[in-house]
């Protein structure tokens, strides 16, 4: 039920772990834990959307469409890009 | 998250309960992310004023105003930000219930136009809910300057309702949004709308199943104004409202029967069937959805320059370019945003941005507030303008006309209502705390504090708290018992306990600090060790809340709005309505103070419990006179730090005594109202609880700070 870019053969990767300043989108949301995951979608934080990750200290910084968020490492965590 | 606001209500009918401006006329409800700028509008509209906020969910209350638009008369109503029909936090739950329970006549859908893609989506939910809105597009100047272009006759065709782009912050557009209310009149658009767009056939099915047992009978008593199909989706969700919704019609029905019992029986088995149709949750899945369908309308309508290198091809190589030279990849379109962008990343920066607040605090909090506010305008007021004129006459005045020594006492004696609470009011914690509040509303309307949210994250989750807590905890360096009440806005019942305990232990109000400050200042030794120890003692006790406490770490995840030029008119208004409040919730508690403290002298309650204070006095190495300051300063911590003031100037205490005893103070409840608000927040037990352990160990403190000093041998 999960989107995902299909014709990307690399494996999508957490924000932790995305190159700053690259834009890619992004892939899915884990879904495990649900306050979170309702969290971000009701932010827009959602499957296809452009992201590009701005920095990760002092915490993360991204920028989905036009719009920035700072989250936790925790947070971060939930979020998968591929580019 | 929200500061305190006055509501609106309450100044415009100056206290008449249940009074709404505009009750009975037809409404116009504000719905719409936090922070886009529905309250600017409201105010725009209306002429009446909210508070306005760079702060994503500032707003906590419902404010009402009366508008005349065209030749009518409308109640229209700001809610707090709500993200979509399905809330997740308790501040979307109010704006959720409005929508359940009221029925405007007609509802503005506000939007950032920058962010339509990630905004449509509940501009869709709003359209399954069948709702008469208008679409405002807001923030267009902010999106013009970044080369957006937006075809809104488009956009408004293809969503079926009518759509008006402005910049409420600057009156545009606001004529023509007026315009677009007169002639309003709800189509049947949304009928229309539903055969363009569905959730796929399989999860539709559960929909029209849901939908259908909800039975137009009871339609009436779910909702004021949301269609079944929205219900329906909801109840799906497993969202909370509409399930208690459900369970509420069950208890009113007079007719109920077995054939409404079986219905809601079958509800339940069909929301659990769909949730087990999905390997992912529902709520995913039908945002996903959605926002398929709004990423097709956004292609049509919406210009963006510099796509995403997977949206538009063509101009993967400029952004490569870009990449390579490290340039940020962001649409930084002119000079105006290079600039607010690069201040931006000093704000921001790991390293970099500890001086920039240091900064920001030297200048804002200690010079403007401290030097000038709490040392010159205090001392001029205070000892020129009461001291010198107003309370000699006064007091005259009364003793000529009230002999009696009694209540001499009471209005114009030592701690007397006029003599101390009055004076009080007008010549210290006025200017203090207006100034405090001057800066904090110019802090505010920047957007820098989402930015100190990013900065100190990392360093609060160590004390239990998350990057939200910055709100409170700076506010409370004005008034601990409005950063009280704004703890309101943590998300997670443990991170309000921490942040109220540090608030009522470390964190000294604007009153106070000024007068530690001006006792201290004399000798900057006492003032370091001082700062050290607060320092020190926040973050110890914050660690060990944050071991000791049960319950989850708290999350953090904030919007961060562009930095803004601040606005006067917003400062203005902003720090009018918070030293309104002030003055309103705060100074009542002040001159109860007074009376409390004059009862407890009359009655010899007082001479009783200084005897016990005297105790825990001496051993923290003070004079058994100073037992005085503490009693006071369980009233009010400002009392107390102002008797400090006068045994130092008339030599009773040395300069170790002078610094133990300010600390132990500092440490104390701050003030009667700050209890007060923390019983309201918190709870009785809870705020007995917080003040059981803060005044043992605020002495404690006093007592290992004075033992330490003299053991060194140190004199100040
Ligand atoms: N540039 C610009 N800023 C705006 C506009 N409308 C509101 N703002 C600013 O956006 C911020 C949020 O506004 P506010 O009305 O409090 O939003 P609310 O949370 O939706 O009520 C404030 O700093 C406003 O001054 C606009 O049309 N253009
Ligand atoms: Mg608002």
């Amino acid at each position: 039920m999960v989107t995902r870019n299909s014709h990307l053969s690399l494996k999508p990767i957490t924000l932790c772990a995305m190159e700053p300043r690259k834009a890619g989108k992004i892939d899915h949301l884990e879904t495990k834990n649900l306050g979170i995951l309702q969290k971000l979608i009701a932010m827009g934080i959602l499957p296809g959307m452009p992201i590009t990750l701005l920095r990760r200290s002092p915490s993360y910084l991204f920028e989905v469409d036009q719009t920035r968020y700072a989250v936790d490492e925790e947070i971060a965590n939930h979020i998968y890009v591929s580019y | 998250m929200k500061l305190p606001v006055i509501c609106p209500e309450k100044e415009c009918c100056c206290g008449k309960k249940g009074y709404v401006p505009g009750k009975g006329l037809p409404k116009i409800i504000l719905i719409g992310n936090p922070n886009v700028g529905k309250s600017s509008l409201f105010n725009a509209l209306s002429g009446s004023y909210t508070l306005v906020s760079n702060y994503p969910g500032t707003s906590v209350e419902i404010a009402h105003g009366k508008a005349r638009i065209g030749e009518r008369e409308y109640e229209i109503i700001d809610t707090p930000g709500m993200y979509s029909l399905l809330p997740v936090s308790e501040e979307e739950r109010v704006s959720q219930l409005l929508l359940f329970e009221e029925k405007a006549s007609v509802y503005l859908h506000v939007v950032d136009a920058r962010n339509l893609r990630r905004m449509l989506s509940f501009t869709l939910q709003l359209l399954e809910a069948e709702l008469p809105f208008i679409l405002v597009l807001n923030m267009m100047d902010e999106a013009e300057e970044r080369g957006i272009e937006i075809n809104i006759s488009e956009l408004s065709r293809s969503l079926g309702i009518p759509v008006v782009g402005t910049a409420s912050s600057e009156g545009k557009g606001i004529e023509e949004l007026k315009a677009t209310i007169s002639e309003f009149t709800p189509g049947n658009n949304a009928q229309k709308f539903r055969h363009k767009f569905d959730y796929g056939s399989e999860i539709e099915l559960y929909i029209e199943a849901v939908e259908g047992l909800l039975g137009p009978a009871k339609e009436a008593r779910i909702s004021a104004g949301i269609s079944r199909r929205a219900i329906s989706l909801l109840m799906l969700q497993e969202d909370r409202t509409a399930l208690e919704y459900l369970h509420r019609a069950e208890k009113t029905l007079e007719y109920w029967d077995e054939i409404h019992e079986k219905s809601s029986e079958e509800i339940r088995k069909l929301v659990k069937a769909a949730s087990k149709i999905s390997e992912v949750p529902l709520s995913y899945q039908f945002t996903i959805k959605r926002q398929e369908h709004v990423n097709g309308i956004v292609e049509q309508v919406m210009e963006t320059p510099e796509r995403s290198e997977n949206e538009s091809s063509g101009k993967i190589g400029k952004i490569r370019a870009e990449e390579g030279t490290g340039k940020n990849g962001s649409k930084i379109q002119n000079s105006n945003l290079g600039f607010s962008e690069k201040i931006d990343s000093i704000l921001i920066h790991p390293v970099l941005g500890i001086p920039a607040l240091f900064l920001i605090l030297y200048f804002g909090l200690y010079l403007f507030v401290g030097v000038f506010a709490a040392g010159t305008v205090v001392d001029f007021l205070e000892n020129t303008v009461f001291g010198g004129y107003i309370n000699p006459f006064v007091t005259a005045k009364f003793v000529s006309l009230v002999p009696y020594p009694a209540l001499q006492d009471l209005f114009v004696g030592e701690y007397g209502i006029f003599t101390q609470a009055v004076t009080y009011a007008i010549a210290l914690i006025l200017p203090i705390v207006g100034a405090f509040f001057l800066v904090f509303s110019i802090i505010e309307d920047t957007g820098y504090l989402s930015r100190l949210g990013l900065l100190l994250d990392g360093m609060f989750k160590k004390i239990g708290l998350s990057g939200r807590a910055v709100i409170p905890m700076v506010l409370g360096f004005g008034c601990s018992t409005m950063a009280t009440m704004v703890t309101r806005t943590l998300e997670t019942k443990r991170e309000r306990l921490i942040a109220n305990i540090l608030l009522a232990l470390a964190i000294p109000c604007s009153a106070q600090l000024g007068i530690i400050l001006s006792v201290l200042s004399r000798n900057p030794e006492s003032l370091l060790i001082w700062t050290v120890v607060i320092i020190l003692e926040f973050v110890l006790i914050g660690f060990l809340a944050s071991r000791v406490l049960p319950g989850e770490a708290p999350t953090f995840i904030l919007e961060m709005p562009p930095l803004r030029k601040p606005k006067l008119s917003n400062i203005l208004a902003k720090t009018y309505s918070r030293m309104h409040w002030y003055f309103l919730e705060v100074l009542p508690l002040f001159v109860l103070a007074s009376v409390l403290i004059w009862i407890g002298r009359l009655t010899g309650l007082f001479a009783l419990a200084l005897k016990v204070i005297e105790y825990p006095t001496v051993w923290i190495g003070l004079p058994p006179d100073a037992a005085d300051v503490f009693l006071f300063g369980f009233f009010r911590r400002d009392f107390g730090a102002a008797g400090l003031y006068g045994m130092h100037d008339s030599g009773l205490l040395t300069g170790v005594q002078l610094l133990v005893a300010a600390i132990t103070l500092t440490l104390f409840m701050p003030c009667i109202a700050q209890f007060m608000m923390t019983i309201k927040e918190r709870g009785f037990k809870t705020a007995l609880a917080i003040s059981g352990f803060i005044f043992p160990f605020a002495f404690l403190t006093g007592f290992i700070v004075n033992t330490l000093l003299t053991s060194l041998g140190v004199s100040l």
